[in-house]
C-alpha cells in the first residue's frame, strides 16, 4: 500500500513524495537507489525539519498506533492520512482520537476507507438518499474473497487480524456512510481457525433509525478472483439497492429495474494504478490538505467501525468460551 | 502495408470479467482449465488472431507448451506481460512482505543457472544494484519463455512488456532508469521492448521529458468508444497516441470490459491514427468463432 499511495500522491497536482521511512535494511538500501530525490529515511524522527505537509501511514496496522503517536509528539506533521483500519485494536483507536480532541491535531485526519471513493458506491449513496424515503425495511452489507479459502497456514490470517480487520472494516464503513452510524446487536454465525482468527463472520446490527440489518464477511468464499465489497438495501414499498465495487442495481416500487456500471458514472480519473478509487481518495485528501476542509472519514468517524470490529470480535470469543 | 497484430488474451482464462464479477461467476470452471484454453487461443488463431498476449503464469505457460504443438499456418507473435503481480501480491503476503519476495525471487533466479544472469543478480544485491537486479530477473523470465517456446512450432517471442502495475508505478515515481534498463535489454536480447500502462498520456509526456524515443517501442493501453478506463480522458489518450509515432500501440479494453459491441469497437480503433494492433479476450468456442473473423475483415 505505501508503495501505490507514494506513486499516486507522486502525480498528484501540487503535490510531491520527499521521504519515506523505511525500517527494512534490505529494503531501505534499495529504496535509496531506485527513487530519485526522495529521502529515504529509517526513523520517522528523521521525518523532523523536513516541514512536511503530511505524512500517509500504510505499515501494518499493529504499528498504527505508534507511529502516529511519534509523528503528533514530535510535531512532525499538522496532517494524517492513515490505511485502514486506524489501529490495531479499539483502545488505541480511541487513544489516538483522544489526541486529536485535545491537541487539535492532526488538523486533517483521515483513514483510507477507498470504497467512499468508488464512483458506484457514490451513486448507490446518492440513491439511499433519494429513494427511500417512503423507509427502509432492511439492509446488509458484505465484504467477500477467497483469500484463505484452501490456506491452512494460520500465520497470514492470525498477521492480517482476522477477516473482520482486514476485509469486514470495509463493510462495516461503506454501511454506516450510506445508512447512518450502526450499533452492534448479536453474531449469527462465526467461524474462526485453528489459531484463532476470525475466517467468517455474520452479525445483525441496528441503524441510527432503528433499522435492524446484517454485515457478513469471510475471506474463505469461493469464487472471488478478487475481494468483493457490497451492499443491498430494501424498501418497504418494494424499493431493492445492490450496489458492488461494479455497478448498483435499483428496483422501484413499481418493479423496474435500472442498472449502472462504473462506465455510466464518469469514472475516469488523472491518473489510473489499482483502480480509480485511491487516485480519488488521494487527490481528494491533498485537496483537504490544502483547504483545510475536513476529509470524511476522519479518526472519529474509523473509531465506530473500530468499535464494531472490537465487539463483534469479543461476542465471539465469548461464544468460544461458552462452547 | 503493414500486417496489422490481432492478439487474442488470457484474461478470461484468469476468471476476469471487468464488467461483472456476477459474469466471472456463471463462467463455468471449464475456462479456467488450461487445456480448455489452449483450444480457445488455436481456435482465435485459425478464426484470424496472428498473436497471443499473456500474463506469465502456469497456467500461460501450459497453454504455450499446448499450442506450441500445433502446425499454425502463419507464425503466432507472442507479447508476454510480466511480471505476474498477482503472484507477487500473493508470494508477498506469505513471505512477510517485500523483504520475502525478494528472496523468492533470488531463489528462483539462483535455480535458473545462467552464470551471467547469477551475476547480475549477486553485483545488484551486493552492490545494491537495482538495475542489475531488475535485468537478471527480466533475463529469468526471458529464459522460462524461451525455453518453452523453442519447442513450439511456429511461436515467435516478439516483446517482453513491463506489466501495467510496475510501468504505472514507475511512471509515478520517476523511475527513469527502470524504462531505461528494460530497453537496454530487450533490444541486446534482440526483442522489441514493451510496456503496458493505463496512462498512456503521462506515459508519452514522461518519454518526452526524459529524452527516451518511441521507435519500435510496444505499448499496450486501453483504448474504446466510450473512453472507459482512458485516463485522464479519451481525447488525451488519442492525442498520446498520435505523438507517440514510431512506436507499435496496441489497443485492449477495446470492447470496454463487454460493454461495446465488437463492430463498434473495431470502427473506433480504425479511426485512430497510430494504433497497430488490438488485443480482445474471448471465452468460448462460439466467441472466438465470432469475434476473430470480424476483426481480420474489418481491422
Amino acid at each position: 500500500m505505501g508503495l501505490l499511495h507514494a506513486s499516486l500522491l507522486n502525480v498528484v497536482p501540487d503535490c510531491r513524495v520527499v521521504a519515506v521511512c523505511e525500517k527494512n535494511r534490505l529494503i531501505h538500501h534499495f529504496a535509496q537507489n531506485i527513487l530519485p530525490g526522495v529521502k529515504v529515511v529509517s526513523e520517522i524522527a528523521e521525518f523532523s525539519g523536513l516541514k512536511l505537509d503530511t505524512v500517509c501511514v500504510t505499515t501494518p496496522t499493529s504499528t498504527h498506533y505508534a507511529i502516529i503517536k511519534a509523528i503528533l509528539d514530535q510535531k512532525i506533521c499538522c496532517n494524517l492520512f492513515v490505511e485502514k483500519p486506524l489501529a490495531g485494536n479499539v483502545e488505541h483507536s480511541a487513544r489516538i482520537c483522544e489526541l486529536v480532541k485535545t491537541t487539535g491535531y492532526p488538523v486533517i485526519n483521515t483513514v483510507g476507507y477507498n470504497r467512499r471513493f468508488n464512483v458506484v458506491f457514490r451513486k448507490a449513496r446518492e440513491l439511499i438518499q433519494s429513494e427511500f424515503n417512503g423507509g427502509i425495511r432492511n439492509f446488509e452489507g458484505y465484504a467477500f474473497s477467497s483469500d484463505f479459502l484452501d490456506a491452512v497456514d494460520d500465520t497470514r490470517r492470525i498477521s492480517r487480524g482476522g477477516v473482520l480487520r482486514d476485509l469486514g472494516c470495509h463493510a462495516i464503513d461503506l454501511t454506516a456512510w450510506c445508512l447512518g452510524d450502526l450499533t452492534y446487536q448479536a453474531v449469527n454465525t462465526s467461524q474462526v481457525s485453528a489459531g484463532g482468527a476470525i475466517d467468517a463472520v455474520d452479525f445483525k446490527v441496528q441503524s441510527r433509525n432503528g433499522i435492524n440489518g446484517t454485515i457478513k464477511a469471510s475471506w474463505c468464499a469461493s469464487n472471488y478472483r478478487l475481494p468483493e465489497i457490497g451492499l443491498v438495501v430494501e424498501s418497504h414499498q418494494g424499493q431493492r439497492l445492490t450496489a458492488n465495487d461494479d455497478k448498483v442495481e435499483f428496483r422501484d416500487n413499481q418493479g423496474n429495474t435500472r442498472t449502472w456500471h462504473k462506465h455510466d458514472l464518469g469514472d475516469n480519473t488523472y491518473y489510473m494504478l489499482g483502480g480509480t478509487d485511491y487516485y480519488r481518495e488521494d487527490a481528494e485528501y491533498i485537496n483537504a490538505v490544502k483547504t483545510g476542509q475536513p476529509l470524511e472519514p476522519t479518526f472519529a468517524t474509523a473509531l465506530n467501525v473500530d468499535k464494531i470490529v472490537d465487539v463483534v470480535e469479543k461476542s465471539i470469543l465469548k461464544q468460544i468460551d461458552e462452547k | 502495408m503493414k500486417n496489422k497484430l490481432i492478439l487474442v488474451g488470457d484474461n478470461p482464462f484468469h476468471g476476469v470479467s471487468h464488467v461483472s464479477r456476477d459474469r466471472s461467476l456463471q463462467r463455468d470452471g471449464k475456462i479456467l482449465d488450461a487445456k480448455h484454453a489452449a483450444e480457445l487461443v488455436a481456435l482465435s488463431i485459425k478464426y484470424g488472431a496472428n498473436g497471443f498476449t499473456f500474463t506469465v503464469s502456469p497456467t500461460t505457460f501450459s497453454i504455450l507448451q499446448d499450442i506450441g504443438n500445433i502446425k499454425f499456418a502463419n507464425n503466432v507473435a507472442l507479447y508476454p506481460l510480466f511480471p505476474n503481480v498477482n503472484e507477487f501480491v500473493r508470494t508477498a503476503g506469505a513471505a512477510g512482505g517485500l523483504p520475502g519476495l525478494a528472496k523468492d525471487i533470488a531463489k528462483k533466479i539462483a535455480t535458473t543457472m545462467d552464470t551471467q544472469m547469477l551475476g547480475n543478480g549477486i553485483k545488484g544485491v551486493i552492490y545494491n544494484n537495482p538495475e542489475a537486479l531488475f535485468k537478471a530477473y527480466v533475463k529469468y523470465e526471458y529464459l522460462r519463455l524461451h525455453r518453452i517456446i523453442k519447442q513450439g512450432k511456429n511461436l515467435t517471442l516478439t516483446s517482453m512488456l513491463l506489466h501495467e502495475v510496475v510501468t504505472d508505478m514507475a511512471l509515478a515515481l520517476d523511475m527513469q532508469w527502470l524504462f531505461r534498463a528494460h530497453i537496454d535489454l530487450m533490444r541486446y536480447i534482440k526483442l522489441k521492448p514493451g510496456f503496458e500502462t493505463r496512462n498512456l498520456p503521462y506515459f508519452v509526456r514522461q518519454f518526452e521529458k526524459w529524452r527516451i524515443g518511441f521507435d519500435n517501442i510496444v505499448i499496450e493501453a486501453p483504448f474504446n468508444p466510450i473512453g472507459f478506463q482512458m485516463c485522464p480522458s479519451q481525447a488525451d489518450c488519442e492525442q498520446a497516441a498520435q505523438t507517440a509515432q514510431g512506436s507499435e500501440i496496441i489497443a485492449f479494453s477495446i470492447l470496454a470490459a463487454g460493454y461495446v459491441k465488437i463492430p463498434q469497437a473495431i470502427e473506433y480503433v480504425n479511426r485512430l491514427s497510430g494504433i497497430s494492433g488490438i488485443g480482445v479476450g474471448v471465452s468460448s468456442e462460439k466467441q472466438a468463432s465470432e469475434t476473430f473473423p470480424m476483426i481480420k475483415g474489418n481491422f
